[in-house]
């Protein structure tokens, strides 16, 4: 099945070049990311239909979708977010978003598992396929330990619950806070000037501009405006320095 | 009832219902690990990338996966072991899982762990449950592909310079703003109803990773760089033990 999506066998692949390698990568992703989701949507109907029309507990529709549309208008925004879509994929490159979109938890577990990856690592071009090859190893290794820790807590039960004290259970909570500051001053450390801005921009939509514009688009619009701020600035940097460079060289 | 329903919620054939799910999940980082793999030589990466990048998902991933492993106990009890692995493995989070279940149930006329909790309920929440989940693929379905092209597209394009910073300014905009919006309790406010607790998790977790890791420049500690991401996280998180 893999030979109809690349059909260059495994042999030739090392005398690919940096260019092709990225093409047919990316193809690949985009091949199996689909698939996997579609069978992720498939496989979400089988304990539905067994129970519901084979065991023949099926509950008649308007429960189903009176429970649907109450789930829709709390989390419906999320379901044609658009905005998140584009910043995952900006921030995390096509593989790592499509393992997010299967198992979830984008923004606490994926979102940094990505980052930290990325963080860890000489990632090479911006937006290049060693970058998303390196956040999609972050969010492997990130879903492997999530699903596993999941497998472990229905297997062990309720049992562990009271392993853990209180105490602990409340420090939990405040893990994530911590480990958003931790990553933005591994950034931060790259570039000081581009945190200023992300810090001020921050600031500004949660400050001035947090009752003008909806919540589900301040994310995306701190990462744009961020974004554009910060290549105007380095441009404007560069202009500057070649500028100063050339007169140097006049005199 | 509910006996008869949680004995159902945790049957075998129920197991059998869920595990293919679970299983796409790991099926699907393998191919994704075997992809990233395939072109290893020609995208430059080393084995010391992979070893550091997979250190850094894991180390990333340890507390708020022990997190979610808190609240999914809470469901196991109300829905059964199966359906709760296999609803927290995949998609959403799981506190949209523990609402829509609660949903379910109460619009088939019971509640989550009510005595009347019959199998119909049950089967309600595993219609609902999964019908959100299905809901939340469909953008991912379609957009990827177009967005990632397009992106891909206008990294090839753009100077090296414009990129470098485009990427620093994404990651930095995005957990700049979730960093603050945690001052006031992430209600997308800033300066009104501060929260101490988060407030002093986020500072410290800041700079207890900038001391870590400035140290580690300077003085050249291996180890100490790899593991600044794991200290400051605990660092923050324990502090607030000591803010009342």
């Amino acid at each position: 099945m893999e030979n109809n999506v690349n059909p260059a066998p495994e042999a030739t692949n090392a005398a690919l070049g940096y260019e092709e390698a990225s093409k047919a990568y990316y193809k690949s992703v985009h091949f199996w990311g689909q698939i996997t989701l579609l069978l992720g949507m498939a496989f979400s109907t089988i304990a539905a239909i067994y129970f519901g029309f084979i065991k023949g507990y099926f509950p008649g529709w308007t429960p189903i979708l009176t429970a649907f549309m109450a789930i829709f208008g709390v989390m419906g925004h999320v379901f044609f977010d658009l905005p998140s879509l584009i910043t995952d994929v900006l921030l995390m490159g096509p593989a790592a978003k499509y393992m997010a979109s299967l198992t979830g938890n984008v923004s606490n577990m994926r979102l940094p598992s990505a980052l930290g990856a990325k963080a860890a690592v000489d990632c090479g071009p911006a937006g290049g396929p060693k970058e998303h090859v390196i956040a999609s190893i972050g969010v492997i290794a990130s879903t492997i330990v999530n699903t596993g820790f999941l497998v472990i807590m229905v297997i062990a039960g309720t049992y562990l619950i009271r392993l853990l004290p209180e105490s602990i259970q409340g420090i939990l909570t405040y893990i994530l806070p911590a480990l958003f500051g931790a990553i933005f001053v591994q950034f931060a450390l790259m570039n000081w000037k581009c945190a200023v801005t992300a810090l001020v921009v921050s600031v500004l939509m949660l400050t001035v501009l947090s009752s003008v514009i909806p919540s589900s688009y301040q994310a995306f619009l701190v990462v744009v405006s961020s974004i554009l701020i910060n290549v105007f600035l380095a441009l404007a940097a560069e202009k500057k320095k070649k500028a100063a460079e050339d007169g140097g060289e006049q005199k | 009832m509910l006996e008869e329903t949680m004995k159902i919620a945790n049957s075998l054939e129920m197991w059998l219902c869920c595990a293919p799910l679970v299983l796409l999940v790991f099926v699907q980082a393998w191919i994704f690990w075997r992809l990233g793999m395939k072109y290893k030589t020609e995208f430059r990466i080393s084995s010391a990338d992979v070893s550091s990048s997979m250190r850094a998902g894991i180390i990333s991933t340890l507390g708020p996966a022990l997190s979610i492993f808190v609240v999914g106990l809470g469901l196991i009890t109300s829905i059964g072991g199966p359906l709760t692995l296999s609803r927290l493995s995949v998609v959403g989070n799981s506190m949209y899982e523990s609402f829509s279940a609660q949903f379910a149930a109460q619009a088939a006329g019971t509640a989550l762990g009510a005595p009347d909790f019959s199998p119909q309920a049950f089967t309600a929440c595993i219609f609902a449950m999964n019908l959100g989940g299905i809901a939340m693929l469909v953008l991912p379905l379609i957009f990827i592909r177009p967005v990632s092209m397009a992106t891909t597209k206008a990294a090839q394009r753009g100077n090296s310079l414009v990129l470098r910073v485009l990427g620093i300014s994404a990651a930095l905009g995005s957990f700049g703003y979730t960093s603050l919006n945690y001052f006031g309790g992430s209600k997308n406010t800033l300066f009104t109803e501060l929260q101490p607790k988060y407030i002093v998790s986020v500072l410290l977790g800041a700079t207890s990773m900038a001391c870590f890791t400035i140290l580690a420049k300077k003085k050249n500690i291996k180890w100490l760089r790899e593991w600044a991401l794991a200290f400051a996280i605990l660092i923050g998180a324990i502090a607030t033990v000591f803010v009342g």
